[in-house]
């Protein structure tokens, strides 16, 4: 009968990054409270970045105290979710620097945008963490509920609550599919312990566990975007100010990859062959229907969120290229590095979106950025570079990762799915040119010459996405090797 | 091996990414005509750098100034280079026409020269990567990097079509190239299979043992690929577009190098990879060669557009190199190789005349013009002479790659000798459009009062045609030396292809010597990835 | 058996390149004098060196068969090492000699042609590149060296037919010559490939040189010629059906006891010797003896020592030789104006004229006569193909002579006769006269040159006229002009003691009695011999004799040419008068000097000719000079009475006549089924097939295509929430059932 008191405090550890979000989250909460009430209405958001920055750094000062199965086996702080904690303190680090123009332009209250943010980052951190499927749901409610609101922030513009609700709606929905999930798996193994469960039902099959890892899938692909469940994505993306749009298409993704990969390699190794096919479905579907509705898009937002489906959908293939019995990781490997690189490469290209325009107008489609090359070269150049390594074309990180990807697949018999992906990013090589196309060949329009508001948090953005992509793309080794050692957590 | 022997590629290949670096970034190149400058300085002396090979090389088959550094190590990705007959003359014709181009866009493109410029430098590194890169992955690379400058250089600076024939080229090509990087990914994985090591160094992937069906498909990958881009019939629908609508230095430098790349590549990577798979596809490469010669020649008599003309003749004289290839015989692929050559000087030079005439007319339709040998003697004199070597006149650069493919056919059994007697049909071809064009622009009566005010080649222009004239002579009398050099060459792929033997590629150690190897294969798969 | 080493071969065709480049790129800026008379000077070397080879080639050792250079190795690819190397034997002596003779006397003619030309450094550097590509021709040891020459000859061709760029037909005309011309040269190169085929699949080392191919072609005629001789059974077996060209030797009874002894020694001296190195009978034994991949090797031209030793010559298929000679020979026809190829020289009359004298009478035209003979080796061992050559060239020379019969144009009336002359010369050659046939092309070089010049001092004098029924009477006007002239006619009618007199005879004698030629043949050329005869002097009348038609503002001004046209034109005269004894007959005392000179290179193919029988060459003799006298007379009696010229009105009525007139509307035949289909079907592929299908419905189609699709997606993503969340269900009823289909 474990009590309270049997637990140890080297499982504090595991809280690590964890509570040092969380202790942000609620300093920021205080001086919103007390501090920065009245007359000194100093900017919050350096505090609650800088914060996210300290988490990063501690979690990484402090990578090699894992522990796993804390607090009665519902935490493990392994080498996999230090790594994404990472990834999630950096994301949401870069979102503060994103969002100051946003959050002055539209007079929101940075308190509880900070705080909100923060709290997701929380739950995704509680999802990489989760070692049993009751946490996970629990990170990944914060996770949603604080990010409904976020959607939802901006009370001017009526696509904003637009999105918020839609996504609501859609998210409670797969919420509950989730939880169902979970209780079907319950009844059928009697544990909610991912390693256990995997323990539990080894060998046999049976029908109950069969439908809860069919809800868990359901759910999970409501998060990632997967066709047919990507529905929402392109409305929230388009609807939520961009910061928050930059959130959702990197952290709630990587969280909720995060969260499939422990679930699937941990919870359910039995069913290997059954969720292999069900993915390469799902991932042959989102990367068609993601690339080809993409097309004919001319609002960069929404081009972005429908980028997010298709990469969603190559990421699934990583998700299958492993092999769990020799073990062979190196699926899952690749799918940690393609994260970081689509993370990087979709946060510079929402920067670019975030600054663009003066203080009241917005310039998102496609159209706006004409002529961009001759007003202003390094923008025009960085935005190139973004979208060619959205479009996965050598040099950048994008053909770096999608070729670890697509080599594990190859390795793993997947040459089926390599070939529709690679022609599939051939198609979205075609819209992302069209960005290029009117950057550079195009004069600019009549109309609205391009502005934009300088700002030096996002420049910095910039820069380091920058930095991140070439990085990523010629000097791989490093970030793989981490990669490598994260993944291993899980074999 | 001196200093510069060892790292001689390496600068050829990033010297012209550093020069464009400086001119992105120094200020002083923000004056246009400070950029070309830079450029001029930066595209010479790579050229003088270039010169390097050919004096150091000897005359010695196999890899030289070979270089390898470990890059992904988990990956078996390693920077290795090395260039032997078949790249060093491309290498050279690259470095030789940069500058040229320079000059001559220095007057035509007005907007945004610098850019102009940083665009032809990193396609100049990514043209000679991929000549000199041994590693396959490495070779991806700087084939996919040659295409974003060449598809800005048409889009930005092309014609009043720019924007369809830039994607079109930009999608056409890369639907090849990725269809290339599954087959490179599928070959790597299966000789980590059999090897049980995993590599994309090309000395060791080669004489993977493979199944027949699988040699096909990866052939078949492959060869898109290279015959999107080269391009052989029927895929050559972009090359026209893109032709007509590039600027001219984008023109020349597509026509004079960049389809070469699509014959290197079988000759360097489809063939020795493949060979079993090759012998099945022969005959089909030499119909489309046949197709191509007799097609594009029918094609190009009837065009309105000087440039789509030369566009359409590229594809007929390409028919050669395909052909050739599809021969497998040595002097078949020499031939090839020759035919790459020779049309590299005599295609660039029309490109950068008609380019002349329309910086001079600002049109490009041969119903424009008519009579103008009387008012432009020493243009028409440049023009007649580059026509000649086009239509392939013997005693000129044209007719010894031509002959070369023919007599390979001839000696090839089976579809050879019907495919030659097709071929020399379209040796009357070639004549039938390029005399049509000499025609319809030089001679006859002056239609067009515009063009009596006409000015002549001035001293640049003169400068910049007379080398390309001399080495169409060169070419043409003293051809033996480079055939010299690409004799043992071709043997060791017609041995290999035909006579079933291994092809000995020297592998190259990580100190980057070139040592000769003996293949291991352990018979049965091992788990890769360890 | 040797070929002496000889240092300065290689400068008579190297200066006029020399000198002719560098007045093309430089000659517009020097002084109007200078290009030409560095042209002419470029020749007057020539013709030194040229002659001082002659000389250096009878002082050789004994035993020389040619001198020779071999300058560098030009291409060298998969066991076929091309040398580009140039020679002198009997027979290129005799061209080169030619060549720099006429062609100097033309340079010079040309000072004074063109000198009112603005653009004289074009043409004489273009004339100068012609003369050295024509010695590179007759020079060349190998084919590919020859085919430079061959081509070349073709492209200066080109270049000055359209001299006068400006008009749009001489342009056009220039074009169709080089068209034409490149369909004969793809031909033989075609020919020379198969040939080479031919020699690799025999397992004998791959070579281009005339002299090796010789040799293993001389092999096979031996084997044939034993084999007739031994087993004549074996006659009827299908390897050695006269069809293929099995044999070179017809046993017809016309064949004298020592010629079959002859032939029986030589034969059984090359059994012994095949006996001994030659594997014979030549079974394909030694193929299957090589294993397969040594002999793919072999075939795929990689070299490796054991698969091609000089000494294994195998089986080399005789039919092989006769599809090569064809070939070759339609290259000749090209080159040569015969049928089928020869409309495009009466087109290049467009040209100055000291250019259609030079090139489309004198030495070009004559290449394709040069080829055959220097291969008639390979010619003869193909019975096929000489029977080919002797036919078109007789129906050539008939053709051209009916069609000469009805031109008003000087210059085309001249060309028709070339043609004509020149279907004489592969008449000869294919009836085995090959002596015959170089001496009329040396005599026709000198007396066709002076005819072209007199034409051409006449269009000077009438200011461009080219049409005879506008000229006449200037006998008077044009002393020197009108006698060169009409011993040029009399000498193309054959007339004695004339130069055309002695080639023609001979050729027409030889056409009769060479058992491959017939009394067919001979029937046909006297009767060209009448046309030939009854058109020079119809030409000669209307344009000397009869009374003046000239128009009157012209009268005045016709002049005779200056002494830089008439000193050529004297020459000529001369050289038309001398050179015919170079080979006087036995019959008249002489002794075929040239014949026996140019033996050790035609000799073996010539033995099979009969021997003399003084009678009937007495009496053929005078036939020719009959038959050329009637035409003569007739010509003479017909146009220049002037009442006569309404009996001629009325025959022009006649359709015959409009139909040769209309050259048998050859030119338009051949527009409307090879041009226009050509062009036509070229439009159909650019809109059709490239532009609507490949481009069109291929490439673009699948963009379309993909476009369509995409669309769909978008109409799917409405924004209402009922559907996402239907589709939500959908996709997980979707995943739940095909997870539970196992149950």
């Amino acid at each position: 009968m474990p009590t309270l008191l049997s637990i140890k405090g080297t499982e504090f550890w595991a809280l690590l990054p964890l509570g040092t979000v969380l202790a942000v989250g609620f300093l920021v909460l205080l001086i919103e409270l007390f501090v920065r009430s009245g007359k000194s209405r100093f900017s919050i958001l350096p505090i609650a970045g800088n914060g996210m920055l300290l988490a990063t750094l501690l979690t990484w000062t402090f990578r090699d105290h894992v522990f796993c199965g804390a607090f009665f086996g519902s935490i493990d702080l392994d080498r996999f979710g230090v790594a994404f904690s990472m990834i999630f303190t950096v994301g949401a680090y870069l979102t503060f620097l994103l969002s100051h123009r946003f959050v002055t332009r539209h007079r929101i209250a940075e308190g509880p945008y900070s705080c909100l943010i923060i709290f997701a980052t929380a739950g995704m951190i509680l999802m990489a963490q989760a070692a049993d499927l009751l946490t996970l749901f629990l990170g990944l409610e914060v996770m949603s509920v604080s990010l409904y609101i976020l959607v939802g922030l901006v009370k001017a513009d009526p696509r904003s609550s637009e999105a918020s609700i839609k996504y609501f709606l859609v998210g409670v929905f797969s919420s509950a599919l989730f939880l169902y999930g979970i209780a079907l798996t319950y009844g059928a193994s009697g544990s909610v312990a991912l390693r256990s469960l995997g323990g539990a039902m080894a060998g046999e099959m049976g029908v109950l566990a069969t439908l809860g890892m069919g809800f868990l899938l359901a759910g999970f692909f409501f998060k990632v975007a997967a066709a047919p469940f990507h529905m929402w994505a392109p409305d929230v993306y388009e609807g939520s100010p961009t910061p928050v749009a930059a959130f959702l298409a990197t952290g709630v993704k990587a969280a909720a990859f995060a969260g499939l990969t422990r679930t699937l390699y941990l919870g359910f190794p039995g069913f290997f062959a059954s969720w292999t096919t069900v993915i390469w479905g799902v991932a042959i579907a989102t990367m068609v229907i993601g690339n080809l509705a993409a097309l004919c898009q001319n609002n960069l937002k929404r081009l972005l969120a429908y980028s997010s489906i298709a990469h969603a959908g190559i990421l699934l293939v990583a998700l299958i290229s492993v092999d769990l019995s020799v073990p062979d990781p190196a699926g899952a490997q690749a799918l940690l590095y393609y994260l970081l690189a689509y993370t990087v490469a979709t946060v510079g290209a929402f920067a670019m979106l975030s600054w663009a325009g003066e203080d009241e107008t917005t310039l998102e489609y496609i159209e706006d950025f004409c002529g961009l090359s001759e007003s202003h070269p390094v923008l025009a150049f960085a935005l190139a570079v973004f979208m060619l390594t959205l479009a996965g074309i050598p040099p950048t990180a994008g053909f770096t990762g999608k070729y670890f990807i697509f080599s594990a697949a190859v390795a793993k018999g997947h040459v089926d799915l390599v070939v529709i992906g690679v022609l599939a990013s051939l198609v979205s090589v075609y819209y992302y040119m069209k960005v290029v196309v009117c950057m550079y060949m195009f004069p600019p329009a009549p109309g609205q010459p391009f502005t934009y508001t300088y700002s030096v948090p996002t420049a910095m953005v910039l820069g380091l996405s920058m930095a991140g992509v070439v990085y990523l793309g010629l000097m791989p080794a490093t970030c793989w090797r981490m990669a490598g050692a994260a993944i291993g957590a899980l074999f | 091996m001196s200093l510069v022997n060892l790292h001689i590629l390496s600068l050829l290949i990033f010297f012209p990414l550093l020069g464009a670096l400086a001119v992105a970034f120094l200020p002083s190149s923000r004056k246009p005509q400070s950029s070309w400058t830079w450029g001029l300085i930066v595209s010479g002396l790579e050229f003088l750098f270039s010169l390097h090979l050919p004096w150091h090389s000897g005359s010695g088959e196999g890899l030289k100034f070979a270089e390898r550094y470990e890059w992904i190590p988990s990956w078996g990705i390693s920077f290795l280079v090395g260039i032997d007959g078949f790249s060093l003359y491309l290498i050279l014709l690259t470095t030789f026409l940069v500058p040229i181009i320079f000059l001559m866009s220095r007057r035509s493109v007005s907007t945004s020269p610098r850019a102009f410029v940083v665009s032809f430098l990193i396609l100049e590194t990514g043209i000679v990567g991929s000549l000199a890169s041994l590693d396959l992955f490495l070779f991806y690379l700087f084939w996919e990097v040659m295409l974003i400058p060449m598809f800005l250089i048409i889009g930005i600076w092309g014609g009043e079509n720019k924007v369809y024939a830039a994607v079109k080229f930009l999608v056409y090509t890369m639907l090849g190239s990725v269809l290339m990087l599954v087959a490179i990914l599928w070959l790597t994985v299966r000789h980590g299979q059999f090897a049980g090591n995993f590599t994309f160094a090309l000395p060791e992937l080669c004489n993977t043992p493979l199944p027949l069906t699988e040699q096909l498909w990866l052939f078949a990958a492959f060869g898109l690929a290279f015959a999107i881009k080269i391009p052989a019939f029927p895929f050559h629908t972009w090359l026209p577009d893109a032709h007509t609508e590039a600027p001219t230095g984008g023109s020349v430098v597509l026509a004079s190098v960049l389809l070469k790349l699509g014959g290197y590549g079988f000759l360097r990577f489809a063939l020795p990879l493949f060979p079993d798979a090759a012998q099945v596809f022969a005959p089909v490469l030499m119909l489309s060669g046949v197709v191509g010669i007799l097609y594009g020649a029918l094609v190009s008599r009837v065009q309105d557009d000087l440039k789509r003309l030369i566009a359409f003749s590229s594809v007929s004289h390409l028919g050669f190199v395909v052909l050739g290839l599809g021969t497998l015989t040595v002097s078949g692929l020499q031939g090839a190789v020759f035919v790459m050559l020779s049309h590299g000087l005599t295609t660039g030079a029309l490109f950068l005349l008609v380019g002349m005439l329309h910086e001079r007319r600002h049109t490009r339709m041969i119903d424009q013009f008519g009579g103008l040998q009387a008012v432009i003697p020493n243009y028409s004199l440049v023009l007649r002479v580059v026509t000649l070597a086009s239509i392939g006149l013997p005693g000129l650069s044209g007719f010894v790659g031509e002959f070369l493919v023919l007599l390979g056919a001839s000696q090839c059994p089976g579809w050879g000798r019907p495919a030659m007697c097709a071929a020399a049909i379209g040796m009357v071809g070639s004549a039938f459009y390029m005399l049509h064009m000499f025609q319809a622009v030089m001679q006859g009566p002056i239609r067009h009062p515009k063009n009596r005010a006409l000015k002549d080649l001035d001293r640049v222009e003169m400068g910049v045609m007379a080398p390309i004239l001399v080495l169409i002579l060169v070419l043409g009398l003293f051809p033996n030396s480079i055939l010299a050099r690409l004799e043992p060459l071709a043997q060791r792929i017609v041995e290999t292809v035909v006579g079933d033997k291994e092809y000995e590629l020297e592998a190259v150690n990580a100190a980057g010597v070139v040592v000769s190897r003996t293949p291991v294969h352990t018979a049965e798969p091992v788990p890769i990835l360890r | 058996m040797a070929e002496h080493p000889c240092s300065f071969l290689f400068l008579i065709p190297l200066i006029p390149f020399v000198v002719g480049f560098a007045n093309g790129l430089i000659g517009r800026y020097l002084p109007r004098i200078v290009p030409g008379a560095s042209a002419c000077l470029a020749m007057a070397l020539s013709l030194w060196y040229s002659t001082r080879a002659v000389f250096w080639f009878y002082g050789a050792p004994s035993g020389t068969v040619a001198l020779r250079q071999d300058l560098w190795t030009w291409m060298s690819s998969g066991g076929l090492d091309v040398s580009f190397s140039l020679m002198a034997d009997q027979l290129t002596c005799l061209m080169i000699v030619m060549i720099s003779v006429v062609g100097f006397l033309i340079h010079l003619y040309s000072l004074g042609y063109m000198e009112h030309e603005k653009d004289q450094a074009r043409y004489f550097s273009q004339l100068n590149l012609f003369a050295g590509f024509m010695f590179l021709l007759v020079m060349a040891t190998n084919f590919p060296v020859m085919f430079i020459g061959w081509e070349g000859v073709g492209a200066c061709s080109y270049l000055l037919i359209g001299y006068y760029f400006s008009s749009e037909d001489k342009a056009q005309a220039g074009k169709k010559a080089f068209l034409v011309n490149r369909v004969g040269d793809a031909s033989f190169l075609v020919g020379v490939l198969v040939l080479l085929g031919g020699l690799s699949s025999a397992g004998g080392p791959l070579t281009l040189e005339f002299s090796k191919i010789k040799a293993r072609i001389g092999a096979l005629a031996e084997q044939r010629i034993f084999v007739d001789l031994i087993t004549p059974s074996e006659q009827k077996t299908p390897g050695f059906d006269p069809e293929d060209g099995g044999r070179v030797v017809n046993l017809s009874p016309s064949f004298s006891t020592p010629e079959r002894d002859a032939i029986q020694s030589r034969s059984s001296v090359s059994t012994t010797t095949s006996v001994l190195d030659r594997s014979w009978p030549p079974t394909s034994g030694q193929a299957v003896s090589r294993s397969p991949s040594a002999g793919v090797r072999a075939s795929r031209g990689v070299r490796s020592s054991g698969d091609s030793s000089p000494n294994d010559s195998g089986p080399f298929s005789a039919s092989i030789v006769t599809v090569v000679a064809l070939l070759l020979f339609l290259g000749a026809t090209g080159k040569s104006a015969q049928i089928p190829l020869y409309v495009w020289l009466p087109d290049a009359m467009a040209g100055p004229t000291p250019v259609s004298a030079l090139i489309h009478a004198a030495t070009m035209v004559t290449a394709g006569v040069y080829m055959v003979c220097r291969l008639c080796f390979l010619f003869t061992v193909s019975d096929t193909a000489m029977a080919v050559v002797a036919w078109t060239g007789a129906l050539t020379a008939l053709l051209a002579g009916i069609i000469a019969l009805a031109q008003r144009d000087i210059k085309k009336i001249l060309a028709y006769s070339t043609i004509s002359q020149l279907g004489f010369m592969f008449l000869a050659a294919g009836s085995g006269a090959f002596s015959a046939a170089i001496f009329h092309v040396f005599t026709h070089a000198f007396f066709k040159a002076l005819l072209f010049l007199g034409a051409g001092s006449v269009i000077h004098a009438l200011h461009g006229e080219q049409d005879i029924f506008n000229m006449g009477g200037l006998r008077k006007k044009l002393p020197w002009t009108y006698r060169t002239f009409l011993i040029g006619a009399l000498a193309l009618c054959g007339f004695p003691p004339l130069a055309g007199f002695f080639s023609k005879d001979q050729i027409l004698f030889q056409v009769y009695s060479s058992p491959r030629g017939g009394a067919g043949l001979y029937l046909i050329a006297i009767f060209t011999a009448i046309l030939t005869a009854f058109y020079m002097f119809r030409l000669v009348s209307l344009v000397f004799w009869s009374e003046s038609r000239v128009d009157r503002r012209l009268k005045k001004t016709i002049h005779e040419a200056p002494p830089s046209m008439l000193l050529p034109l004297v020459i000529l005269a001369a050289g038309t008068v001398i050179v015919g004894f170079l080979n006087t007959p036995g019959l008249l005392y002489g002794h075929e000097w040239l014949s026996h000179a140019l033996d050790p290179v035609l000799g073996e193919s010539s033995t099979q000719l009969k021997r003399p029988e003084p009678f009937l060459e007495f009496g053929l003799m005078i036939v020719s000079i009959l038959v050329g006298l009637i035409g003569i007379l007739t010509a003479w009696w017909i146009y220049t009475s002037p009442e006569r010229d309404d009996t001629l009105a009325e025959f022009e009525g006649t359709l015959a006549y409009r139909a040769v007139l209309a050259k048998f509307g050859v030119d338009e035949a051949y527009d409307l089924v090879i041009v226009r289909p050509l062009l036509a079907v070229s439009r159909f592929l650019r809109t059709i097939v490239d532009e609507t299908v490949v481009d069109g419905a291929l490439v673009n189609g699948v963009a379309r295509l993909i476009d369509r699709v995409a669309s769909v997606f978008r109409e799917l993503q409405s924004g209402d929430t009922q559907r996402y969340l239907l589709l939500l269900t959908l996709g997980t009823t979707a995943v739940i059932v095909y997870l539970m289909r196992s149950f």
